[in-house]
């Protein structure tokens, strides 16, 4: 296989790992509340810019990492717990609401850390190259952490899902909503905890993401974008489908840079523009 | 009845020297309106060109020879369709003398049209760069104390092939019209002395991830000499922080960089990555001129940060307009005179940041081109400028004939040709078989 084969995998792969950070948050929401959070695009972003501030003040990637993963949990308990609860239900407005969070978010932004791109240092342990054994080829050490750190995640939140009773209420009020609540629990919680979760995930990913690429302004809708295409490919409210639709994005994203980088946008649609037509609920998606 | 002639008499004398008086005094105030981008992505361009305007204001206490200025600002939102409405409003309900600004590429064509459209309010351009505001269609009221893409970058080529001596080039670059721009200067610039390919790869505005155009580049080293990053702002980090993940730094010799991507935001950002690259534009920020230092400092004091090119821009185009005002003393109300007199404003030496520069017919400068290198000095970026091309044009080396550089398509993501025969063949087209054996007899561009 050629070296320009191979890396694509690799960074196809790597980008994967990324996208799933961040689209892992999104479904989760999504599956239990049925509203799509458009904000989750500047809590990535925000997160991002947190974790750099925490970062220059504590020289600890890791503080940064869950320093920015907490701060946007609790942006996101806050807009659960008094904004998007009054709408519940409604979701044309769940979504508004959503949206216009993100824009006092992106705003709120571009006033505290400026116009400016900015990066945050990779950490000095995970600075560098390594060489892959068995194909020889050096590869950036942090994009092979990344594709461990989702990993992780993934069999955190499998984990998580299926062997805590958090987590089996969760599966439960996606599958049936009104039965859980019948059940006598706590549903409302339920929903702001998961919220939580979610922002929180979104925040640790833009630390991640800023230190892998760069942080800027329009960055979140950006991020946000390639979030929604991973989720409607692999079908909204499916962990299994959120890897897939992970991994199909971020490979037909690493190939098209390398082999047809102009039409790289294009190419990258396609497939929703297919799936959508096709199988609108997403390739693992259940019919609603 | 003679009554009656007398005061008919008296009104008329009344009226007239009335008239007289109005004309003969400079106005009781001088209205400018500034325009930029002050929120949203672009803000970095649109504050910085407004506090350049501000900060030449405030060199003069807001006045000119005793009239107060009043300067009014608007937000374009970076978006042509709220800039025209303010621009209306500029000229209905502010009743402003002249317009500074817009900032921004596709906010600069839009304004020559406004400008077309309204001859009575002159426009001074501010950062905006595309070769057609004074070009193909350029009005006189409309006047560019700034830059075109490709003039900064035409000797920008001749240096890589004569200097640098590279002969193959790749230009990786976001798709849109201002890096084609540049692409399109550099390429001429580069084919016409001495080198031999330039490859360019087009990626979306937004690319976030550049791993695999890393390792395409790491293929291509067989073939290519030096790789140019054509990109702005955020992408550029990005393609520097991968460009040293991937080790390409031990590959190719160093990054080049178009025209704004070492300036001043960028190198404390880039900090050490951006070590060593080259580029060119029309200022440098390491420039030990009395003018630039003197700029720096007091951009400094005021804004507590260095100032970028983009300042300068708008601080440049307020100590035209300053220039332009003296020539006419202060009649900014007569918008032909105050247009002739920005047309013949000449900044020397030691009257602007960026050195001396003089407008052509079509309203852009003449000015010093300066290929820069970014160095520490004291601890701290800078760019220094390793050679200076003085005079250039907005035609660079085809000043002399405007018209047929004109005739030429416009530039696209292909054009001109990064072929060596097939770029000669067109220029052959457009510019002759004099011109031709020109570049045959001096090898390339003349001093």
């Amino acid at each position: 296989m050629s070296l320009i084969l191979l890396m694509s995998i690799l960074n196809g792969l790597t980008l994967a790992a990324l996208l799933f950070i961040t689209a892992s948050g999104l479904t989760l929401s999504f599956s239990l509340m049925r509203v799509v959070n458009l904000t989750h695009g500047a809590f990535y972003l925000a997160g991002g810019f947190v974790g750099l501030s925490v970062l220059k003040a504590t020289e600890s990637w890791i503080i940064a990492g869950l320093a920015g993963g907490l701060c946007m949990a609790a942006l996101a308990l806050f807009e659960e717990r008094f904004l998007l609860r009054w709408a519940r239900g409604n979701d044309l407005i769940e979504t508004l609401v959503s949206l216009s969070i993100a824009i006092i978010i992106g705003d709120l932004i571009l006033v505290i850390w400026g116009g400016y791109p900015k990066t945050i240092a990779i950490p000095q342990a995970l600075g560098g190259a390594i060489k892959i054994p068995i194909i020889n080829l050096p590869y950036p050490l942090y994009r092979i952490f990344m594709l461990g750190l989702a990993i992780v995640i993934i069999g955190g939140l499998w984990l998580f899902l299926k062997k805590t009773n958090f987590g089996i209420t969760i599966r439960a009020g996606v599958d049936n909503f009104q039965m859980v609540s019948a059940l006598g629990i706590n549903v409302r919680r339920l929903f702001t905890s998961v919220f939580g979760l979610s922002g929180f995930l979104a925040g640790m990913a833009g630390v991640i993401g800023g230190t892998f690429m760069m942080l800027g302004i329009g960055e979140d809708w950006r991020i946000l974008t390639l979030t929604l295409i991973v989720i409607i490919v692999g079908g909204m409210g499916s962990l299994g489908g959120t890897i897939v639709g992970a991994l199909i994005t971020g490979l037909i994203y690493s190939f098209a840079t390398a082999f047809i980088p102009e039409f790289s946008l294009f190419v990258l649609f396609l497939p929703v523009a297919i799936i959508l037509s096709i199988r609108p609920q997403g390739l693992f998606g259940k019919e609603v | 009845m003679v009554g009656k002639k007398m005061i008919w008499l008296g009104v008329a004398i009344l009226f007239s020297t009335l008239w007289v008086w109005g004309t003969a005094h400079a106005v009781s105030e001088i209205r400018i309106g500034q325009i930029g981008p002050t929120t949203g992505w672009a803000t970095m361009f649109g504050t910085e060109g407004l506090n350049g305007v501000k900060l030449a204001l405030a060199e003069r206490d807001y006045k000119f020879k005793g009239i107060p200025i009043k300067l009014f600002t608007e937000d374009t939102k970076a978006d042509v369709e709220v800039m025209r409405t303010k621009l209306d409003s500029f000229k209905t309900r502010d009743k402003v003398h002249f317009i500074i600004g817009p900032s921004l590429g596709h906010e600069g064509m839009a304004a020559v049209d406004w400008g077309a459209r309204n001859p009575d309010v002159p426009i001074l351009i501010g950062y905006s760069a595309p070769e057609d505001i004074t070009m193909r269609k350029a009005t006189p009221s409309v006047i560019r104390p700034g830059w075109t893409g490709p003039q900064v970058i035409f000797h920008f080529g001749k240096f890589c092939a004569k200097d640098l001596g590279y002969k193959k080039v790749i230009i990786v670059g976001q798709d849109y019209s201002y890096p084609w721009d540049q692409a399109a200067g550099f390429t001429r610039g580069f084919l016409e002395n001495g080198g031999e390919k330039v490859e360019r790869i087009w990626h979306p505005v937004d690319a976030v991830d550049f791993s695999s155009i890393m390792a395409k580049l790491t293929g291509m080293k067989k073939e290519y000499d030096a790789v140019l990053c054509n990109s702005g702002g955020a992408q550029v980090v990005a393609f520097f922080k991968q460009w040293y993940q991937f080790g390409l730094d031990k590959i190719y010799p160093q990054i080049l960089g178009q025209a704004n991507v070492p300036i001043v935001p960028m190198l404390t950002e880039l900090a050490d990555m951006a070590l060593n690259v080259y580029s060119s534009l029309h200022y440098y920020d390491g420039n030990p001129s009395e003018a630039n230092m003197k700029f720096r400092e007091s951009y400094l004091k005021a804004y507590g940060k260095y100032p970028s090119v983009i300042a300068v821009q708008g601080y440049d185009a307020m100590r035209v307009a300053f220039k332009a005002m003296e020539a006419i003393d202060g009649k900014v109300d007569d918008p032909k005179a105050f247009i002739t007199a920005v047309r013949q404003v000449k900044m020397r030496e030691n009257e602007s940041p960026r050195g001396p520069f003089y407008f052509d017919k079509f309203g852009n400068p003449i000015q010093n081109i300066y290929i820069k290198k970014v160095v520490k000095k004291d601890g701290k970026l800078m760019n220094i400028a390793v050679k200076t091309y003085k005079d250039v044009s907005q035609f660079g080396p085809y000043a002399a004939m405007p018209e047929k550089y004109m005739a030429q398509p416009a530039t696209s993501r292909e054009y001109p040709p990064g072929n060596k025969d097939d770029y000669f063949r067109e220029i052959e087209k457009y510019f002759g078989k004099d011109y031709m054996a020109e570049l045959k007899k001096n090898n390339g561009w003349k001093e």
